[in-house]
């Protein structure tokens, strides 16, 4: 699987990947799951799922706690999950990986961590397509520090409105937080020169990566943040295990909101200290088994490389956009360039409701995401309350989009009859 | 698979042509619902008079079960007591939770709702509209005890 161009056309068009997942052996009635969900969860495959297994039959200790052989393992495993990551996204050696509970966790994390440093009429900048776990930490800590939130608008074809952004930005400004690909648009955001501006006018910035990693190529130095926040689970890995990645210089500024054992360095009846970066951000025992096999979808990844995987995206992308858009009265949130878009679609049918649509196509096998996709203020904005979206990973092929096509039909003629 | 048991012809008229659009413009209690997985809102205006609903005004947006049981519940209420309306309200749930039909008159035609009990992700929809009438009801009750009350000593009389 050398040239990613020539894997991702044979991904896209007779895929061979799907045996590798498990849970696609599943059958949905007398039909076979078309798994289109793949923003909500990734699938994984059997070698990850094994590779958790694997470290409770074998290893199965707590890291960093005791002197023997099981425990001496696991720091091994859970550091060595720590270096690989580290490595895969490119981070620098002024920056460290954090293990959370899941990127929510992660930004939640800096939300709270940073409220000393932010004071009132301070200014933190989001965008107007961010998922409510890039949005309400924010809102809680505008709320906490009487600080100001200033929204980047989104334009009519879902984009950022780049034009508005140099009256958005100010001195006042403390922090930037923003989606790489968004949720519901798919649009992919210029990180790397909003970073700059935002660094140029002292503020920090934090990028959720919810939908980027394990889509595409991802290089934390590249792109220039402060914080980057994603979850394993939505890239073939396990569930409850999330990272942040982070500048030092920018982690030392936050409190640990979570304390207890192992984030400690020194404890008396009276104080406590901190652990040195990244030990104090993670109080408590670990989610080890998810840390443990999490390199084996890293593996998976690297097998058909994240360039290959991003244009599988782009292919499907462009398929289902062209698809949807033959017929009538479907409306597609988001760019119509499939290259400004990450590995989903998410839609309006004006004839059949999004809950309506999603249930006639689940009794046909399919699995879509139906509702407001944690974004409301973008849906609301966009004048809707839900939308439709199917969304991709390695395992989705071309059929999956005609049998969502077909499904889209039945479901009209339902409402017709 | 055959859609039509759930999506039954009374559900699609009555979402296709929803009654209880009338607007309320002084009413004696309404409540706004909304379900937050998915989004769908209702709000339920009350007209009421010695304890029962004499007029009721429902906006709903949402899926096609969702408005229509808006609408089904627009029928089903007028002319109810509040422990008419409580008995309903629990008959539909039943109904929802137990497939089993009901052979309760208030339902009206609420009883075309009893395919979503094979939806079980779907019953939300079906009874967003009847606990937020339920709760507009609640509140005309906090805020009128005496009325309430009096229409049971007539009773007991
Ligand atoms: C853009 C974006 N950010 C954040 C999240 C939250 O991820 P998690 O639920 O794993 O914390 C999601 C997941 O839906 C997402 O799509």
């Amino acid at each position: 699987m050398g040239d990613p161009a020539a894997t991702s056309v044979e991904l896209t068009e007779n895929n061979p990947v799907r045996a590798r997942f498990p849970s696609l052996n599943r059958r949905m009635g007398d039909r076979p799951l078309i798994y289109l969900d793949h923003a909500a969860t990734s699938l994984r495959p059997a070698e990850v799922i094994d590779a958790a297994c694997d470290f409770c039959r074998l290893h199965d200790g707590n890291p960093h706690r005791g002197l023997h052989t099981l425990s001496a393992e696991a720091t091994a495993v859970y550091e060595g999950t720590r270096e690989r990551v580290a490595r895969w996204i490119d981070a620098p050696p002024d920056a460290a990986v954090v293990f959370t509970r899941n990127a929510t966790a992660a930004i939640n994390l800096v939300a709270r961590g940073i409220a000393d440093h932010i004071g009132e009429g301070d200014e933190i900048v989001l965008t107007e397509m961010e998922h409510h776990a890039n949005l309400v930490p924010w809102l809680m800590l505008a709320k906490k520090r009487r600080a100001v939130i200033r929204y980047l608008p989104v334009t009519d074809s879902g984009e950022l409105a780049l034009d508005t952004w140099p009256s958005v930005l100010s001195e006042r400004t403390k922090i930037v937080a923003l989606t790489h690909v968004s949720n519901v648009l798919g649009t992919i955001n210029p990180i790397e020169s909003i970073a700059e501006d935002a660094h140029r006018v002292g503020a920090l910035v934090l990028v959720d990566a919810a939908q980027s990693v394990g889509h595409m190529p991802v290089s934390f130095a590249r792109l220039g943040a402060d914080f980057l926040a994603f979850s394993a689970h939505k890239s073939y890995g396990p569930t409850g295990l999330g990272f942040l990645v982070g500048r030092l210089d920018a982690l030392e500024r936050l409190e640990p909101m979570e304390t207890g054992g192992e984030m400690i360095e020194l404890v008396t009846f009276e104080t406590a200290t901190w652990a040195p970066i990244p030990g104090r951000f993670e109080a408590g025992t670990a989610n080890i088994s998810a840390v443990a096999a999490f390199p084996t979808a890293i593996d998976f990844i690297e097998l058909y490389s994240a360039h290959a995987i991003d244009l599988h995206d782009k292919l499907l992308t462009e398929y289902a956009l062209e698809q949807l858009l033959r017929i009538d009265d479907i409306r597609i949130l988001g760019p119509l360039d499939p290259q400004l878009r990450g590995g989903l679609v998410a839609f309006d049918d004006t004839r059949v409701h999004p809950h309506d649509l999603a249930t006639i196509l689940n009794e046909l096998g399919i699995a879509v995401r139906a509702g407001h996709h944690c974004a409301q203020p973008l849906h609301r904005k966009m004048g809707l309350s839900a939308s439709t979206r199917a969304s991709f990973g390695i395992y989705s092929d071309l059929t999956d989009i005609d049998a969502l096509i077909d499904g889209i039909h039945q479901a009209r003629k339902v409402f017709t009859r | 698979m055959n859609f039509d048991d759930l999506y039954r012809d009374v559900i699609l008229d009555h979402h296709r042509h929803p009654r209880g659009t009338d607007p309320i413009d002084h009413p004696h209690a309404s409540f706004f619902g909304v379900n937050p997985t998915c989004g769908d809102e209702v709000t339920v205006k009350l007209e009421i008079d010695r304890d029962k609903v004499v007029a009721i005004q429902v906006e709903a947006s949402g899926c096609a079960i969702s408005t229509a049981a808006g609408s089904m519940i627009a029928e089903a209420a007028v002319g109810k007591s509040f422990d008419q309306f409580q008995d309903l309200t629990e008959s539909l749930k039943q109904m929802l939770r137990t497939g089993d039909p009901l052979d309760d008159p208030n339902l009206g035609d609420l009883d075309a709702l009893i395919g979503v009990h094979q939806f079980p992700v779907r019953v939300k929809c079906a009874t967003l509209a009847v606990t937020t009438a339920l709760q507009a009801f609640k509140i005309y009750m906090k805020k009128h005890p005496s009325e309430a009350r009096r229409e049971l000593t007539i009773e007991a009389g």
